[in-house]
């Protein structure tokens, strides 16, 4: 798995269960994981101070949305996808890839690819 | 012996119709009638220049002789065989006979051929201006006149006659003006006494009652007629002290032969004596109502038999034409102020109908005129607009309730899609906001229908309209209850699927992956029913769905009409597809680049038939045990659509077949 190893990979989610899991499967890609953190104040102090190469980010935190931190992500050019529960929902961030729940490590990797080379090769 | 005692067959000749003669014979009305002195006087004035014993004015009836006036003889008629009048009458000017005896007509005539009889006869001729002879001025004596008359009782004698018939025509426009003032009388109280009248059944019994006191008659009543043309129905009567109303249901065919075929064709029944004039079964009909005399007057309208006033004689009784006349009239306005009174009623009715349609119905409703002027708006109009309708009436509803768009814009009237149902002449349907009094808005939804002429032609708009806020917050509720619904479950599915994979902790990889694709195939079938609020999903979308993920857009051919799945069908289609499709992607035609699956599938009986058939990849192996794809396919999938699903592991490619009934699965 070449494109993601060695990659720091911030990882927004509330939901302890898939956090791990999906910690696990940016782990098998050869990822470095930074969090899971679970609550926004927790990922906005990762996405502004942390040194991150891109980002999974659940839109939903515990009633909250996450789109403060895509936009201290985007303020930082750091590359990111959401992953949400709910069908394909425009986000107010056109550049980044949405995975649906629940989505295996395939789908996640090409996620990350596909915010890594940015939406110009789309 | 039968005995020919008309004038014609006594005389032998004829050159005038004697039908004609007695018409006009009648139509003076003077035959029966008491002695007037204006006739007395010209007999007497007869007598007097030929010093004669015996004056007559005369009238040659239908058998008879009848005398007007007369001196000398003491009696008012005479058997027409008698007669030597009728004589005089078939020749013009006078007639003058010196001598009876002398004459072979006469020698034999018991007048005549008498100790002290007829001996000389000078009578001068009565005619109409037609040239009709109706008898004689004529002076008779018992003394013979060798001499015959003078010039000068010649020139009396025809100024006489000439004065008569002056006399008679006279009376006849006495007679005339007084009918039609009698007529104008009765028809200005019919009018005056039926007009107030708004029933139908009191129109009948007040037209009754003034036509039988106007008539003297006993009876008078007014029968609509049945659509069969043969019963008829009496609503209203008046009956004579003495009398009983005859208010019920009849057949015209009861009442003979005659009475049928004259109604039906619009002619009255007239009958005079229903004894002389009637079969007696026939007659029997009337007498059993108390009749003797009638008057049927038919009503035609439209070519059909449609009202009958009846008007009865308890005796005998001789219609005049002038009654018959009346009859008709009164029938003719009873009839057309009934129909009146009765689409005045319907028309009431609808209105009250209408009415409270539409001041109960919650839907505003508005009327527009051609020119898209507010002509109606209804109570809940008011209630949506908070306008009252004197504000609205006359003015274009889109100036008072369209004119500003949300963002504060003006919104011009050919933009207005409830406006455009007038021009378009077609029904337009939608939402809009509208605005309030207070300037807020509110969303309405609204029907806006043309309103066409006979000939097609718009003459305006309804429009139906309501408010909708209520609907779309309720609508909005549920659209956030269902994404909440829809992100929970995916959610669940994402903890199920990270609980599974924790549980293995990479022990399986391939186990793994295998429960993430089902897992992930759910959740797209989810998706796809939450998109469609949980209605019936087209089957395209769930192959296409299930399919997608594993192969580019050139290996999977699908071709099918529009089906659509019930939800819990789709779900189970949609695992079916996607156990396919990993198949096909491991071992079969997808695990080679040139490899192809085509997904047909047409309807044939009422019955879905779909191939799966892959082609292009390595020679196919039956399996050895059959794994979760084949049971899911052939046990799971087959129980669901109530069918058959057949695997085929042909060696060109895997062939999957399903058969199954369009049952409540597909809709």
């Amino acid at each position: 798995v070449k494109g993601l190893a060695g990659k720091r990979v911030l990882l927004v989610e509330d939901e302890p269960i898939v956090a791990m899991d999906v910690e696990d499967m940016l782990l098998e890609l050869g990822c470095e994981v930074i969090g899971p953190c679970p609550r926004l104040s927790a990922a906005l102090e990762a996405a502004h101070f942390q040194s991150i190469d891109v980002a999974v980010l659940d839109v939903n935190l515990n009633g909250e949305e996450s789109y403060p931190v895509a936009q201290a992500l985007r303020d930082r050019s750091i590359p990111f996808a959401f992953a949400t529960g709910f069908g394909e929902r425009k986000t107010p961030f056109p550049e980044a890839p949405t995975l649906t729940k629940p989505y295996g490590s395939q789908q996640l990797e090409a996620a990350l690819v596909r915010a890594l080379e940015g939406p110009d090769t789309l | 012996v039968t005995v020919d005692t008309t004038l014609q067959g006594l005389c032998g000749l004829s050159d005038y119709d004697e039908a004609a003669r007695l018409s006009a014979l009648a139509s003076y009305g003077v035959l029966d009638t008491e002695r007037e002195a204006a006739f007395d006087d010209i007999a007497e004035v007869a007598a007097d220049i030929f010093e004669a014993p015996i004056a007559v004015v005369n009238f040659i009836a239908d058998g008879r002789q009848w005398f007007k006036a007369e001196v000398g003889i003491g009696k008012r008629e005479l058997p027409l065989d008698v007669s030597i009048c009728r004589h005089a009458i078939l020749q013009p000017g006078l007639f003058v006979i010196p001598d009876l005896l002398e004459d072979e007509r006469f020698t034999s005539n018991p007048l005549v051929d008498v100790e002290g009889g007829l001996r000389f006869y000078g009578g001068a001729l009565l005619q109409t201006a037609e040239g009709l002879p109706l008898g004689t001025v004529c002076v008779l004596d018992t003394e013979p006149r060798p001499a015959g008359i003078t010039r000068a009782q010649e020139r009396a004698l025809r100024t006489l006659a000439s004065q008569t018939m002056a006399q008679l025509e006279l009376r006849k426009s006495r007679a005339a003006l007084e009918a039609s003032e009698t007529r104008l009388r009765f028809l200005d109280s019919l009018a005056k006494a039926t007009q107030p009248l708004t029933e139908s059944v009191e129109i009948m019994t007040t037209t009754a009652r003034i036509l039988g006191e106007h008539l003297r008659v006993s009876l008078c009543a007014y029968a609509d007629m049945d659509e069969d043309q043969d019963g008829f129905t009496i609503r209203g009567d008046w009956a004579a002290p003495g009398s009983r109303s005859i208010v019920g249901r009849y057949k015209l065919a009861d009442f003979g032969k005659l009475a049928v075929s004259n109604l039906s064709v619009g002619l009255p029944l007239v009958i005079n004596d229903n004894l002389q004039e009637l079969a007696p079964d026939e007659a029997a009909t009337f007498r059993n109502i108390g009749i003797a005399a009638t008057i049927c007057m038919p009503l035609v309208k439209a070519g059909r038999l449609t009202a009958l006033m009846a008007v009865h004689s308890a005796g005998p009784r001789i219609w005049s034409p002038s009654e018959l006349t009346l009859v008709a009239e009164a029938t003719e306005r009873a009839w057309a102020h009934i129909e009146r009174a009765r689409s005045e009623a319907v028309l009431r009715e609808t209105m009250r109908r209408l009415d409270a349609i539409l001041s109960n119905t919650r839907q505003a409703v508005f009327l527009m005129d051609e020119n898209q002027h507010c002509t109606y708006a209804n109570v809940a109009a008011e209630k949506l607009t908070g306008y009252g309708f004197a504000e609205l009436q006359g003015r274009p509803l889109h100036e008072i309730l369209h004119h500003t768009k949300p963002d504060g814009s003006h919104y011009p009237i050919e933009e207005c899609p409830i406006d455009r149902a007038f021009p378009e002449r077609a029904q337009m349907s939608g939402e809009e906001l509208f605005v309030a009094a207070d300037g807020r808005f509110y969303p309405v939804g609204f029907t806006a229908s043309p309103v066409l002429d006979d000939t097609g032609k718009p003459v305006g708009t309804v429009i139906e309209a309501r408010n909708i806020t209520e609907e779309k917050r309720a609508k909005d509720h549920q659209q956030l209850l269902i994404d909440e619904l829809n992100h929970r479950s995916k959610n669940l599915l994402a903890i199920v699927q990270g609980i599974v994979g924790q549980t293995f902790k990479r022990t399986d990889r391939t186990a793994r992956e295998a429960l993430e694709g089902r897992l992930a195939a759910l959740a797209a079938a989810h998706s796809v029913l939450t998109q469609r609020n949980w209605e019936p999903a087209p089957l395209r979308q769930i192959v296409e769905d299930s399919v997608k993920p594993h192969a580019g857009p050139a290996a999977v051919r699908i071709e099918g009409p529009d089906l659509m799945l019930a939800p819990k069908t789709a779900v189970s289609m949609a695992l079916a597809f996607h156990e396919l499709a990993t198949n096909a992607v491991k071992y079969g035609s997808l695990s080679r680049p040139s490899g192809v699956v085509d997904v047909r599938w047409h309807v044939e009986e009422e019955r879905l038939k779909l191939t799966w058939q892959e082609s292009g990849g390595p020679p196919v192996e039956r399996p050895a045990s059959r794994g979760f794809g084949s049971r899911m396919l052939e046990r799971g999938l087959s129980a669901e659509l109530e069918g058959r699903v057949d695997l085929e592991f042909a060696a060109a490619g895997l062939i999957c077949t399903v058969d199954a009934p369009l049952s409540e699965a597909f809709r």
